[in-house]
């Protein structure tokens, strides 16, 4: 008698294999360590990859399925060759059999882990133009309000509200506390950047003081490089210390490397502004007012010019006439003194003793003239611009300050065409105008 | 911004609504104008007029007072709430 063989059908098989391997608890929740051999990403979003022994890769390997709905939380784009840690059950895929790993994790292992899911960040938002210099906000030279996204305990605040009440107290510290790190710190620190762009600042500063590498992860996270892009004001980056880099930096429009640091480069040193303006002021004056100085010394270079340059004739023939002048002068005075009845011992004598008569002071005057017509030949272009000249009457000497003349006395005034002889009504001496 | 030209030379027109840095640069831009030396006088007294007025309006832009630290929230109905910010303790490691 033959035994009866049971012949299954290709179907049943299957089935058989299939429900053999889903009863067995170890193998509907495994975790296994592996190399990735190839991998496909389809259309649909599901990804195709053989999975091979990460110490014999030639001689062991399975083939592993991970679809879109499991795939949404991949925080890298597998490649060839990449160490992974993967978690998922094993089935077959019931129509030919194929003995698969339905995945529902994957994760690169190793300290290269992170590293990696941000390289892949990095050159995601990179290709997207995310870090363009021209995409670089310019930061507002004085910041009447300044938003820091951070926790609102710890360090990184307290060194930015230092900061900016040593540089610079008149501009507005405005706090977003928000958690930092650990889970769900992504989300808030998008929500708390979002709030401060909808706030009345000019500047946005996101701050966190120095943390391990996993302490940081939430500002490597594809949501708040995202919400700092979407940032209508500046933002300014100062994550951990010195040496950490974070994908918030490459967004951000200005990277520094500490919150301190961040601080310093947002607010301006309140003391060099006033220091700047006080320059300008100066400057202003001495364009200005002081402006005619300038031209004052155009003007005494230009006559000083001419004087070496004209006719000597002319100069000859005013020292002729002051010759003359003091000639009749001293003949005058010599006649006066004799109708007082006194000695007179030299001509020399009687000038000095006697102090300037009415005709020596006519006979300066007189010069005077001569020497202001001598001046009036020079391209004297500033008179022409509207600026004017005034001289004491008495003496001669130019009127630069209130304080030279007193009500009453009576002033020169030169100007491009003609001369005005004026009588001071009032002196408001000493204003200063900026 | 496109500036009109003529613009800065209007002694009379108003500075009060200028932040700094546009005061600050049409400052200098008065500075330059009048350094330069070419301008008629009736030009020059416009220029240093409206320079005045815009180093009093930068000094008094410096001139505020200490401003407190706030603190932003926002509502239930999502409105924003500012109130003045209270340091909390440090619990370590988050700062």
């Amino acid at each position: 008698m033959l035994t009866p063989v049971r012949i299954l059908q290709v179907g049943e098989l299957n089935s058989l294999i299939r429900a053999d391997l889903e009863e067995d608890p170890d193998l509907q929740d495994v975790w296994v360590e592996a190399e990735i051999g190839t991998h496909t990403h389809s259309a649909a979003g599901h990804h195709y990859l053989t999975l091979k022994d990460c110490r014999q890769p030639e001689q062991s390997s399975i083939k592993a399925v991970m679809f879109r709905g499991q795939a949404k939380g991949l925080a890298f784009e597998p490649v060839t060759g990449q160490q992974v840690i993967a978690h998922g059950k094993v089935s077959t895929y019931a129509s030919r059999g194929d003995l698969q790993l339905y995945l529902d994790r994957l994760e690169p292992t190793g300290v290269g882990a992170l590293a990696l899911a941000f390289q892949q960040l990095l050159a995601k938002l990179e290709a997207e133009g995310l870090f363009a210099p021209d995409r670089k906000r310019r930061l507002p030279l004085l910041p009447r309000r300044l938003a820091v996204v951070t926790s609102g305990r710890g360090a990184a605040i307290r060194d930015v509200i230092h900061v900016v009440r040593r540089r610079c107290p008149i501009t507005q510290v405005v706090v977003v506390p928000t958690l930092v790190q650990g889970e769900g710190s992504p989300t808030a620190i998008a929500a708390a950047l979002e709030l401060a762009g909808r706030s009345d600042v000019d500047v946005v500063l996101l701050v966190r003081g120095g943390g391990s590498l996993e302490d940081l992860q939430a500002f490597n996270s594809e949501l708040v490089a995202r919400a700092v892009a979407a940032c209508p004001h500046p933002v300014v980056a100062g994550v951990g210390h010195e040496t950490d880099t974070t994908v918030v930096d490459y967004v951000a429009d200005l990277r520094a490397p500490t919150p301190s640091v961040a601080a310093e480069l947002v607010v301006p040193d309140l003391e060099a502004l006033r220091a700047e303006l006080a320059a300008r002021r100066l400057r202003l004056r001495r364009g200005g007012l002081g402006w005619l100085q300038v031209e004052r010394e155009g003007l005494r270079q230009r006559q000083v010019r001419l004087a070496r340059m004209a006719p000597l004739a002319r100069i000859e023939s005013g020292r002729q006439d002051l010759d003359r002048a003091q000639v009749r002068l001293a003949a005058a005075v010599r006649r006066i003194l004799r109708q007082e009845g006194l000695a007179l011992r030299s001509r020399n004598q009687s000038l000095s003793a006697s102090g300037p008569g009415p005709r020596l002071l006519r006979a300066r005057e007189e010069f005077a003239g001569r020497v202001g017509r001598l001046e009036a030949l020079s391209p004297l272009a500033v008179l022409g611009r509207g600026y004017s000249i005034t001289f004491r009457s008495d003496t001669g000497q130019v009127i630069r300050d209130g304080a030279q003349v007193a009500p009453g006395a009576d002033v020169v005034t030169r100007l491009h065409r003609g001369t005005l002889r004026s009588r001071v009504t009032a002196v408001e001496a000493n204003q200063e105008v900026v | 911004m496109e500036r009109d030209p003529d613009a800065f030379m209007t002694a009379a027109a108003e500075t009060s609504d200028l932040d700094y840095e546009s005061a600050l640069g049409e400052l200098d831009q008065v500075l330059a104008n009048l350094e330069d030396g070419r301008v008629a006088l009736e030009d020059a007294m416009a220029l240093y007029e409206r320079g005045v007025g815009l180093v009093r309006r930068c000094a008094s832009l410096l001139d505020g007072a200490e401003k407190r630290v706030t603190e932003l929230a926002a509502g239930p109905d999502g409105a924003l709430e500012e109130t003045p910010f209270e340091a909390r303790p440090e619990d370590g490691g988050a700062g």
